[in-house]
């Protein structure tokens, strides 16, 4: 059992919709410099590297090959992982585990994404239509899928998540406009963020074209350029590489089936519910000494590809109680300076460069426990625990990572 | 009386485009091809020249902003004579055998892979001089770099 | 290490052109009878580590559908995009770090009936030159370097194609492989389709659909699933630069460290004397001398001379690839896994036809890229 620790994170900049100047590799580099001047580690020194996007959305296979040069990685041992929205997650999983078996002792994690290399709509489109195809030589009724495929594939479903949500809670399409609001707000205080909308309304938001009920432009999330790297590391190097340290308190993980095979075999019939998720939010807490989250947990950033889920994924992480997040975000609970602030990132909702969304959350979260988050979205309160999420698959991956400010007793 | 009728396959076309940018290092490559010269780019800390440029040289861990003009001549370093070629993954029988040789090109330390044209493939042999070819009318592509012929 | 891990079971589909059932039923076989040989269920199952790749499935996310199939309804998961074997590396790691006793580690890929390898490997091309130049490919790249190799120790066309044969020869006592040519000779193999000088067709692995499942367990966990447990001893990966041009590819510099690492793991010293046999994952006959060399098992250069002495066949000094290798079945991604698996076939004396006598000690390779550019090690003991 060792403990293992993030000691820096790194951007390449502003996540932005387009950089044309640079390639991917290029784009990345700057991310990866940036992580690594921020220690005091030496480029032999570096033990491992652990890569992860989702690839069809640019068209280039195991990408960590072609970066070798630009990631700090030849003659290096790497490691690729590639599971959808949780990429990022499950690729800092992966790097805490290179830490955590003994067999490496610092190790650096890179998520990104270069949407403006290809079709915005490629690599979710890429999921579904596989299954459209097959199915319309089978015969069932398009507008069943043609709501599965708008908005890139996760618009339809997200659209009767939110509605299913909404039925629950109690909370009304208003909270949901009132929360994309506030997580653009949040954004204008994270210099990196992407759709930085300062002194946004409901109102601003309810401008906004509806796609599918009851989910609006203005609730989904942009598609980003942009990369972002943590370097990861032992109690014993920590202190002698860097001067600030979160430690890796719990990771968890868990999926149930596909929902698009479920919305038309009916097997799960309701996905707000996302029970797995509360789950292995428990066994998180469990591993992570943390028996009352709601008190003893001051921050989260959450997976929210749209603004429902800043809403619905606190509750489902047991940090809200069941059904009050909308009562919890009129009260001003949510807020940065609130009870529980929820994405004072701004949250994917806001910059959505897929492959490193989830890793950004524990990004964002680690920068908490820091207290190095710049721009004016750091919680006012010092943070002991901090909760990061991460989602994705077909409304199925979960992933979390709780962070806090001192090391496991182990 | 109904047959049975097991449907095992479907095809599915799957067709994406994806417009990439090209990135700093090979945007100085390809306007000096079109100017029937080529870059290589050289390492700070190791001072090798590398063709076609690139940002970062792998094993030092360091940018590299010196370009350096390299060949047109070079030798053939090694190389494999191709009697199929590969068409939207489909593996065809070509009529004419033709060479893809690794060429080092003069002042490079990478080899750079291109096609020798050659009346004779037999005179085809590692240590020959080549020279590269390029297109009258260059289009901004790494095909304006045609291909290599032999030197004398 | 600080556990002690081992293989306690493993089980590979029947490799084909075209397998009989779609990816999903075939992984549901495949784990079912694994955990049915071995009393176990998937409650015994900790963590599942996943191999496959977008690409090949044409799919994105492409284990999403899989899930339940594969038992991992509601458990941990997650997904190495690389060749195989570094998915058993990551259950490994997952395992050490206490957190989990158990992994079931699953690879697959359907590169036989579901598209155009060489469509697919054209993907892991950087795009904005060796895909718009066109000349290098999978095939063409292994093809400069064998010639390479030959040019420099003098390793003849007839020995390369002794190697390629002599590969097939033992996938014919392989009941899993698909191209099983019990007596394939030289002249076969130079009789086959011409592809890039000096590779021929039946120098390089075919197309085919397949999967492995490997279940690893930790310390106590060991013996609740078999009492022929393969520990693995010395494990590493190591990666070079991409570009072509800028690698020596006579030999390969990022399997030799990643197979020193992992020797040093395993307290192995002199690996030409203490491995009894290795499975190499080789796409292509000329790199099996390559990597025989890298992974330290035969002096450099001594290829053409390893196969005229019948150093590498199944009673030789040292067996590389008793399965027949890749050149009998390689579903991409998965082929590193199945070198695994045969590997511990052989150390638990289940290899058949094809076992290898006194076989102690193995090494087990996966290569992931263009001529090798990725490499992982696993060194397995009884």
């Amino acid at each position: 059992m060792r403990n293992v620790g993030i000691i820096s994170v790194g951007y390449n900049g502003r996540f932005v919709s387009k950089r044309p100047d640079v390639n991917m590799p290029e784009m990345i580099h700057v991310a990866v410099k940036n992580a690594l001047a921020k220690t005091k580690l030496r480029f032999e020194d570096l033990d491992a590297v652990i890569e992860g996007n989702m690839p069809t959305f640019e068209g280039v296979n195991y990408p960590c090959l072609w970066f070798s040069d630009h990631i700090a990685a030849v003659g290096k041992p790497v490691m690729r992982i590639s599971t959808g929205g949780t990429t990022g997650m499950s690729a800092f999983h992966a790097a805490y585990y290179h830490v955590a078996s003994g067999l490496f002792d610092t190790v650096m994690v890179i998520g990104w994404e270069k949407h403006d290399e290809g079709d915005a709509q490629v690599g979710l489109s890429g999921i579904l239509f596989p299954e459209v195809f097959t199915m319309l030589h089978f015969g069932p009724e398009i507008s069943m899928e043609g709501s599965g495929i708008t908005g890139g594939g996760s618009a339809g479903g997200a659209s009767f998540q939110a509605t299913s949500y909404l039925g629950h809670s109690g909370g009304k399409p208003e909270h949901i406009d009132k929360m994309a609001a506030q997580a653009r707000s949040n954004a204008a205080l994270n210099p990196y963020a992407h759709l930085q909308q300062p002194g946004c309304t409901m109102e601003d938001i309810q401008k906004t074209p509806m796609i599918s009920y009851p989910l609006r432009y203005g609730h989904t999330c942009p598609t980003s350029c942009g990369a972002c790297v943590m370097i990861l590391t032992t109690e014993e190097k920590a202190a002698k590489l860097s001067d600030h340290a979160a430690w890796v308190k719990a990771v968890a993980n868990s999926t149930t089936d596909a929902a698009t095979a479920n919305f038309i075999d009916g097997q799960i019939t309701d996905p707000a519910d996302q029970f797995h998720c509360f789950e292995s939010a428990k066994k998180a807490y469990a591993m992570a000494g943390i028996q009352n989250p709601m008190k003893e947990v001051q921050v989260c950033e959450v997976y929210d590809g749209f603004a429902h889920q800043e809403l619905m994924w606190p509750e489902r992480l047991g940090l809200v109680p069941d059904g009050k997040a909308p009562e919890w975000l009129d009260r001003g609970q949510l807020a940065i300076n609130g009870d529980m602030p929820v994405n004072p990132s701004g949250g994917v909702v806001s910059t959505n460069a897929i492959g490193a969304s989830a890793l950004v959350r524990v990004a964002e979260a680690a920068l908490q426990v820091m207290g190095l988050a710049e721009g004016g979205h750091q919680v006012p309160r010092k943070v002991h625990n901090a909760v990061a999420h991460g989602w994705g698959g077909l409304f199925q991956f979960v992933t979390i990572t709780i962070l806090g400010d001192k090391p496991r007793k182990l | 009386m109904s047959q049975e009728h097991h449907v095992t396959e479907t095809l599915v076309p799957l067709s994406f485009e994806y417009k990439y940018r090209v990135g700093q290092a090979l945007e100085q490559f390809l306007t000096a091809l079109g100017n029937k010269k080529i870059l290589g780019i050289r390492c700070p800390g190791c001072h090798r020249v590398i063709v076609p440029p690139r940002q970062i040289c792998g094993p030092c861990n360091l940018e590299m902003k010196e370009y350096v003009e390299v060949g047109p001549e070079g030798t053939i370093e090694n190389y494999t004579i191709a009697k199929v070629v590969i068409d939207e993954g489909r593996i065809e029988d070509i009529p004419k055998p033709y060479v893809v040789g690794q060429i080092k090109l003069d002042g490079a330390d990478s080899l750079l892979t291109a096609k020798v044209v050659a009346e004779n493939l037999e005179s085809v042999s590692i240590g020959k001089r080549v020279r590269a070819v390029f297109l009258d009318a260059p289009k901004g592509t790494v095909k304006d770099l045609d291909h290599f012929e032999l030197i004398g | 290490m600080q556990r002690n891990v081992a293989i306690v079971g493993y089980s590979q589909t029947e490799y084909s052109p075209q397998a009989e059932f779609p990816r999903e039923r075939m992984l549901y076989s495949l784990v079912k009878s694994l955990l049915d040989s071995l009393g176990a269920s998937r409650d015994d199952i900790g963590t599942f580590v996943l191999c496959s790749n977008d690409f090949q499935d044409g799919r994105t996310i492409s284990e999403v559908f899989t899930i339940p199939w594969l038992g991992a309804y509601f458990k941990d998961q997650t997904k190495v995009d690389l060749d195989g074997a570094n998915a058993l590396i990551y259950g490994l790691m997952r395992v050490l770090s206490g957190n989990y006793d158990t992994a079931l580690i699953v690879g697959y890929a359907m590169g036989g009936s579901e598209h155009l390898n060489q469509y697919i490997q054209k993907f892991l091309l950087d795009p904005l030159y060796d895909r718009q130049v066109g000349l290098q490919n999978e095939i063409s790249a292994a093809a400069l370097q064998a010639n390479a190799y030959m040019h420099k120790y003098g390793m003849t066309k007839q020995q390369l194609a002794s190697i390629a044969a002599k590969n097939l020869r033992c996938a014919a006592k392989n009941p899993k492989a698909l191209r099983r040519l019990p007596n394939a000779s030289a002249a076969d193999v130079l009789n086959s389709r011409p592809l890039y000088s000096p590779l021929h067709e039946l120098h390089m692995y075919p197309p085919t659909d397949g999967a492995c499942a490997i279940l690893i367990a930790a310390d106590k966990s060991v013996e609740k699933f078999t009492d022929k447990p393969v520990w693995i001893k010395g494990v590493a990966c190591c990666q070079d630069t991409y570009y072509l041009g800028d690698r020596i590819i006579n030999r390969c510099a990022s399997a030799e460290k990643a197979a020193q690492k992992a020797y040093a793991m395993a307290g192995i010293t002199e690996p030409s004397k203490q491995i009894n046999l290795a499975e190499i994952h080789s796409l292509f006959a000329s790199q099996e001398p390559i990597l025989a060399e890298a992974l330290g098992l035969y002096p450099e250069g001594s290829g053409g001379q390893v196969v005229d002495e019948g150093w590498s066949d199944l009673e030789g000094r040292l067996p590389l690839n008793p399965s027949g290798g890749p050149l009998g079945a390689n579903p991409i991604t998965t082929g590193g896994l199945i070198r695994i698996a045969e590997a511990a076939a052989q150390l638990r004396g289940e290899a058949g036809d094809a076992q290898v006598k006194n076989a102690k000690i193995a090494v087990a390779h996966g290569q992931t890229g263009i001529c090798a550019q990725h490499n992982a090690v696993v060194v397995l003991a009884r």
